[in-house]
């Protein structure tokens, strides 16, 4: 079953959509905390400023929720088609020694899994005003990609290449 | 500073995220070693697994050093980030030098404020000039240059040490060195200070470079143990990871524990078996392993404890120094149980100490613990190669095949042959209660009085000679103290005989028994003593006021950790009391 | 912070504290807190009402990282304490998190009592197979051949415990395991937990980057559960032996009613205790 199957309303569509979107936000700023700690300030920025769009796009929707009276789903009754909502998903390339290209390929990777969400949504729902507002956040997400991307391209990736931890080097001697 | 030594200069490197300031000192203090210097390197961390705040300390000089300086000549910050971590272990004087990336952020105000010289070099972009530099070989450079470093020994050192990680690495690495050493305005800072620092083109022979941990395990060995059981416990951890090949090839093993109270059991057992046992732990683990400590003590079966002392208590501070596991090492175990309580005094001294302590308990048939703490443990010095003497101490008495064998016979010295399992005729049952002569469980006043007496008598009477203590000087002054603060105690003393002062230092070694009589003799005509430890409640100028009888006018110098005592502040301490 | 009394909903991020996690980047523990604090806002608890208790590890830095009640204790006797908090403030709700080092060796011996007292207990293991915060040894629950560690370079050459057996032949009641790639499912199974009338037992799978590299394989072999939780423990431990250590689920369930037998009402006063003495 497809999402835009499984989304049946305008309300549930509209849980699904503030979900996706503060978890990421959550994701976004866990990861900068990470990356804060652990001494790695660039990318740490590149992950705060990733939190703070996400937050904007949830609070958006939220607007647009305003008076409606919304499910309550628990968190492991969303039936995303990964394991988490499509923008917050997969930590494998997280690494303490990342450098903001990689930050940013793991942003692109979240944000297109978004984009695939809100435009199947928007393409294939039996509901219009499910579809058309799908459709809407499939182009802000679509903004979002066409940002990181022109990010990526002023992104030297082998500048800040940090190879390996230059503090763990056996002393042979 | 010291006029006793021509050459002896404190470097910090700092930088966080895995930026390398850590190779960079580990780097220094290899080819300090290799120039023929002695020196003394510790690290500071941040809480982080990996990638956090990292802080590389040396002292080096062209004499032997014990301890570190009051402050630092040199900081080399690679990087701002999280520096106040480091702030107050980094002392730097006004007359300091720093060294920064100007890309890096501003020098933070705490020592902006001081008026320091700030060194500005672009580390950072010197390193972009050059695929697979990197600052902190800059760094490197910058350093080695200013210690007048040769670069070929540095280029020798830097391709061993990176071959592994692939011909760019290793090829970026020396030339991000070569444009350090390079760096005109280091030449020119050198100038301007006022004890510039040539190398020596000579190397010493027969030097060693050593951490505390691996020199416990090397007494250890050393000593005869050939079977080992513990638990990963920080600081020890890397003393036993130091210990597990080298006791295999040595065709003994090392089991790791699910806990204390099972390691310290493993060792009994294992010693029990006929083969010297031994553990490594720290306060938490030492306090677990009490009750079975004094079964050692109680079935008279040789082990040995080695705790390695870190911030208490409880939980505590488990990557900074103290010297507060004193009270449990010395008064821990229930009941009477006269045992033996060592404590290394510097990194040399702790393979003296711990081969010491295993042949005592060898021979005395009963628990030894041995004090070391986290900055002996896990820093490295350059030493000279260690040689010392130990008195003859016999081996552990065996039993032959006796009939009517008495395990627990009582004798003179209050040692009796012991049966290892697999001999005829001498089977008996180790027992922790109180028992007969052959080994019955017993609670006669007769029995409990005689064994006790047996006990006791075994160590008492023992002559321990002179390793005691380690005493140097002579004055109507003495610093009394133990553990590694000897090594500030020995500086502060000599800065002070530099001035035309007198101090005597007696560095306690062993610690139980005490040795009353010893002391006393050695306190005579003197007037002041200054007792001298890192702790707060004062555990062992407690311990000297229990055991010992000391008439002269007594002050204490006692501070917790995490910061070293420094020789400095010693002599602060003498100076005020005059 | 807000409590339901106000008429404002918990979020999950309510259930978290300003504290930064000094876990490495990639640490499966990150999953974990989101786990069990999403699991307690679905369940909206009051903050004041939740105590998470943990010992020593990375893992057991867990407490500090929530804003409920928390206690970080001594290594391996996280259980105990939470025990005596639970056995004196009934009322409360106590977590008990820590790891597989923490809970299995040093820990071993209060795990099975633990699980044989049956208290309403709910108790995260979060499992990376290896001791982190003492730099990369083996755990009870490391393969027998694993040769990274410096301590038994040549590996533990013994035989791993399979923690979900080990529960179940010890008593426990609620036994589960989850995985830190499926933080949802694992809230789900803590929420559950939480509502259990007993020990229950989670066994979180979480990858350690920086000494198990090898656990990036983990989300290609960790499966469900296919054949369903049950509450008969024959059914439970055939299965559980047979496993392969990899599939979540709920796997076992029972309500198991307490032994403990009410007092028969009697009640007296230090008075009364004291006439006691009199000639």
């Amino acid at each position: 079953m497809s999402m835009s199957d499984k989304i049946k309303d305008l309300d549930t569509f509209l849980v699904y959509s503030i979900t996706l979107e503060e978890e990421a936000a959550e994701r976004h700023d866990e990861l900068a905390d990470m990356m804060g700690v652990h001494n790695n300030p660039e990318v740490a920025a590149t992950f705060r400023k990733l939190a703070h769009y996400s937050r904007l796009h949830a609070q958006e929707i939220r607007d647009h929720a305003k008076g409606r009276d919304l499910p309550v789903i628990a968190p492991w009754d969303f039936e995303w088609e990964g394991a988490e909502a499509p923008e917050s998903g997969d930590m494998s390339g997280v690494n303490y020694l990342m450098n903001n290209a990689q930050a940013l390929q793991l942003a692109m990777a979240n944000e297109q899994r978004a984009f695939d969400f809100y435009d199947q949504i928007g393409r294939e729902s039996q509901v219009p005003e499910v579809a058309a507002m799908a459709a809407e956040f499939a182009i802000e997400e679509k903004e979002h990609l066409d940002l990181l991307r022109a990010w990526m391209d002023k992104t030297d990736a082998s500048v800040d290449e940090k190879h390996f931890d230059f503090d763990l080097v056996k002393m042979t001697d | 500073m010291n006029s006793a030594r021509s050459i002896d200069i404190s470097l910090a490197i700092t930088g966080a995220g895995g930026i390398g300031s850590i190779t960079v000192g580990e780097l220094l203090l290899r080819l300090a070693g290799k120039s023929g210097f002695f020196g003394l390197m510790r690290r500071s961390f941040g809480p982080q697994i990996r990638g956090g705040e990292a802080a590389a300390l040396l002292r080096i000089s062209d004499q032997p050093v014990e301890c570190m300086n009051d402050s630092f000549d040199i900081l080399l910050a690679l990087d701002w980030l999280n520096a106040e971590r480091f702030a107050e272990e980094i002392t730097l004087r006004p007359d300091s030098l720093i060294i920064a990336d100007p890309s890096a952020g501003e020098v933070p105000s705490v020592y902006r404020e001081m008026g320091i010289e700030i060194l500005e070099i672009p580390m950072k972009s010197l390193a972009g000039e050059t695929p697979g530099g990197r600052p902190n070989m800059v760094a490197l450079g910058l350093l080695a240059q200013w210690l007048g470093y040769s670069s070929a020994s540095a280029g020798k050192l830097i391709d061993k040490v990176f071959s592994a990680k692939g011909k760019e690495v290793a090829s970026g690495s020396k030339a991000a060195f070569s444009k350090g050493f390079d760096e005109a305005s280091i030449a020119k800072a050198r100038e301007l200070e006022k004890q510039p620092v040539p190398a020596k083109k000579e190397r010493q022979a027969g030097r060693w470079q050593l951490s505390g941990n691996e020199g416990c395990g090397l007494g250890a060995l050393r000593g005869g143990i050939r079977f080992a059981a513990a638990y990963p416990i920080t600081p020890a951890t890397d003393m036993l990871e130091w210990l597990s090949p080298r006791l295999k090839k040595l065709g003994g093993r090392l089991l790791q524990a699910e806990d204390e109270l099972a390691s310290i059991n493993m060792v009994i057992g294992g010693s029990f078996g006929g083969v010297p046992a031994m553990t490594a732990t720290s306060g938490p683990g030492l306090a677990l392993m009490l009750e079975s400590m004094g079964l050692a003590v109680a079935a008279e079966i040789p082990a040995l404890v080695v705790n390695v002392m870190r911030g208490g208590p409880s939980t505590g501070c488990p990557t900074k120094s103290e010297q507060t596991d004193l009270n449990v090492a010395l008064y821990g175990l229930h009941g009477d149980a006269p045992h033996l309580v060592l404590g290394a005094l510097d990194h040399a001294d702790c393979i003296l100490t711990t081969e010491w302590a295993v042949r005592l308990a060898e021979a005395l048939q009963t628990l030894a613990v041995v004090l070391s703490d986290q900055y002996l443990a896990q820093s490295r010095a350059l030493i000279a190669k260690p040689t010392y003497r130990l008195p003859k101490i016999p081996a552990r008495n065996i039993a032959e095949e006796t009939e009517g064998y008495l395990r627990y016979k009582l004798t003179g010295s209050g040692v009796s042959p012991m049966a290892i399992p697999g001999t005829a005729l001498n089977m008996y049952v180790a027992d922790g209660l109180e028992h007969t002569e052959k080994g019955k469980p017993s609670s006669t006043a007769g029995d409990h009085q005689s064994q006790l007496d047996k006990r006791d008598r075994k160590i008492s009477s023992f002559d321990f000679g002179d390793h005691w203590a380690d005493i140097r000087g002579q004055g109507t002054t003495a610093i009394i103290t133990w553990g590694s603060t000897s090594g500030a105690v020995r500086e502060a003393a000599g800065r002070i005989a530099s001035s035309g002062g007198a101090v005597k230092v007696i560095a306690i070694r062993l610690l139980l028994p005490a040795s009353p009589a010893k002391l006393a003799a050695e306190l005579h005509g003197v007037t002041r003593v200054l007792v001298v430890e890192q702790s707060h409640s004062r555990q062992f100028y407690l311990y000297l006021r229990t055991h010992y009888d000391i008439t002269a006018e007594t002050r204490v110098f006692a501070r917790p950790g995490p910061l070293l005592i420094s020789p400095g502040e010693i002599v602060q301490q003498i100076q005020d009391w005059s | 912070m807000s409590t339901p009394g106000d008429n404002v909903v918990l979020k999950f991020k309510d259930y978290k504290s300003e504290t930064k996690p000094i876990w490495c980047p990639g640490c499966g523990d990150f999953a974990v807190l989101n786990a069990i604090t999403k699991a307690l806002a679905q369940l909206q608890l009051p903050l004041q009402n939740v105590a998470l208790i943990s010992g020593i590890g990375c893992s057991s830095r867990i407490a500090a990282y929530t804003s409920v009640y928390g206690f970080h204790g001594v290594h391996g006797r996280a259980l105990p304490l939470a025990t005596g908090l639970k056995a004196a403030r009934d009322d409360m709700t106590v977590l008990v998190a820590g790891g597989d080092g923490d809970g299995l060796s040093i820990g071993g011996n209060h795990f099975i009592h633990a699980c044989r007292r049956n208290m309403d207990l709910t108790y995260i293991m979060m499992d990376n197979e290896v001791y982190g915060m003492t730099k990369g040894q083996a755990s009870p629950t490391t393969a027998p051949d694993w040769e990274k560690s410096k301590l038994t370079p040549e590996g533990t050459g013994v035989r791993s415990f399979k923690p979900a057996v080990l529960a179940l032949a010890s008593g426990a009641s609620f036994i589960a395991r989850g995985f830190s790639g499926d933080p949802n499912d694992l809230a789900r199974m803590i929420a559950a937990g939480i509502e259990h009338k007993g020990f229950s037992f989670i066994q979180a799978l979480s990858v350690c980057p920086t000494y198990r590299p090898e656990h990036a394989e983990w989300k290609n072999q960790v499966n469900k559960f296919t054949t369903g939780e049950t509450d008969n423990p024959i059914t439970a431990v055939t299965r559980m032996v047979a496993d392969d250590g990899m599939s979540t689920g709920i796997m076992y369930q029972r309500d198991i009613p307490s032994l403990e037998r009410p007092g028969n009402g009697e009640t007296g006063t230090l008075a009364d205790f004291e006439s006691e003495f009199e000639l």
